[in-house]
């Protein structure tokens, strides 16, 4: 193979870069939502680098795995009215690389299915300040695809893509029923005037492009999480996490307690009680924790002795 | 409400979390919107321990490693208890330690008044 055909070969894969992550809804960090969620007036992160939320009418979200889609199995994401009024139904990607769309010819796409013709996607730039939808659902119940094309200015500050059941320009819309529903996946951002085939990642890759945002360490699916650390002294004390890819912002470090996490000196186990503080980096974090119990030992275990419930330390340094 | 740490992090009261003192990190940016929208009456200042008996005892300036006790014990005489007299003069059973609030340090309005207010 000649050197320009190889060329050729990596411009052209490069050009077919999908800008969004997570596209296909494969990686679920936070939790499972394969059962109906309430949604927010507030947009809340639940599956990776994607928050939700609905406005006016209420709803939910729900994960839907292995999906029959254009002839392929794929996960999905469906909104879900649960009240008739003005409002919307609203997913969003906040994406972080946008320097090289700058100026440039961008073309956005996603696979819907829906009951409402207000079913579609929308990019909004801002710098520029530009909403530009994609062509709308027939509200017809099936799976179709929706595209859309936009010319960015070179001013652009940031880029979201907004799927659901919305305006053109991102807002409210009248006549939203309890029932209507808006179902997604193959979600594509890419350069150029074109929208190709959905670009599909490994789940680890996906799972590594995830985690510069979002990153936890826990006791599930079937294992106690388990730490060797320090005692700072009296009651407190804690241990280091290495986050498995380096993140993009030093993170929020956050703890959820649904299995007793224990400190043990090797005499005697003490109850944690409190998430003193994580102290972080982009690449580590020093987890500060608070028991019931004084230790003048310096080394000290952290277990959690069962996985019927989830205990984790979160860091999120999403946009 | 937030309080600050002594850590250099900011301790979100509604859920616990823990905030680095870093701009690029957005729950960052949403406290100093909300220091600029509220006021740094939401702000408490940094806890200041002052230790009780028991861990200044068994501190670094408390009690010595048991193999020096041990040694002293070995020595004889009274090395030994004056040792632990002396450490239990130092730190009386009356000092129970105690908790202060500290001041909200200048720099928490100086950064949100640094930054533009964002209408969400």
């Amino acid at each position: 193979m000649s050197l320009s055909k190889v060329n050729a070969s990596l411009v052209n894969e490069i050009s077919k870069k999908n800008l969004i992550i997570n596209g296909n809804f494969q990686v679920s960090q936070r939790g499972t939502y394969t059962s109906a969620t309430s949604l927010t007036t507030s947009s809340v992160y639940y599956l990776d680098r994607f928050k939700s939320k609905c406005d006016g009418v209420t709803g939910t979200i729900t994960h839907k795995v292995d999906q029959s889609v254009n002839g392929k199995i794929t996960d999905t994401v469906l909104l879900s009215s649960t009240s008739t009024a003005t409002g919307r139904l609203e997913t969003l990607q906040i994406i972080e690389d946008i320097q090289q769309f700058k100026g440039q010819a961008t073309s956005f796409s996603a696979w819907v299915k829906s009951n409402n013709a207000n079913a579609r996607i929308v990019i909004h730039t801002d710098g520029s300040n530009v909403q530009t939808s994609s062509t709308t659902h027939t509200g017809g119940g099936a799976w179709e695809l929706l595209k859309g094309t936009v010319t960015n200015a070179t001013n652009i500050s940031n880029m979201n893509l907004y799927c659901g059941i919305q305006a053109a320009g991102t807002g409210n819309i009248s006549g939203v029923a309890s029932g209507d529903y808006f179902e997604m996946t193959f979600l594509q951002v890419e350069m150029g005037s074109v929208s190709t085939d959905f670009k599909h990642r490994s789940y680890g890759e996906e799972l590594a492009l995830c985690q510069r945002y979002y990153c936890e360490t826990n006791n599930l699916p079937n294992g106690s999480l388990r730490a060797s650390g320090y005692a700072g002294g009296g009651t407190t004390g804690g241990f280091t996490f290495d986050f498995p890819v380096t993140m993009r912002a030093v993170p929020t470090g956050s703890w959820t307690n649904g299995q007793t996490l224990y400190a043990n000196n090797g005499a005697a186990a003490s109850v944690i009680t409190t998430l003193g503080s994580t102290s972080a980096s982009v690449t580590s974090s020093d987890i500060n924790l608070i028991w019931g119990s004084s230790y003048t030992s310096n080394s000290i275990a952290f277990y959690t002795g069962a996985f019927s419930a989830k205990t984790s330390f979160n860091f999120d340094a999403e946009l | 409400m937030y309080k600050l740490n002594e850590n250099n992090s900011i301790q979100r009261l509604s859920d616990n979390a823990s905030i680095p003192i870093s701009e690029g990190n957005r729950d960052y940016q949403q406290f100093l919107q909300d220091v600029k929208v509220n006021t740094i009456s939401i702000v408490e200042g940094a806890d200041i321990i002052s230790p009780d008996y028991v861990a200044l005892r068994t501190g670094a300036d408390g009690y010595a490693s048991t193999g020096d006790q041990l040694g002293m014990i070995a020595e004889g005489g009274t090395t030994h208890s004056d040792h632990v007299a002396s450490v239990k003069s130092a730190f009386p059973k009356s000092n129970t330690g105690s908790t202060t609030v500290d001041d909200v340090p200048s720099w928490v309005q100086t950064a949100a008044d640094a930054v533009p207010l964002t209408i969400v």
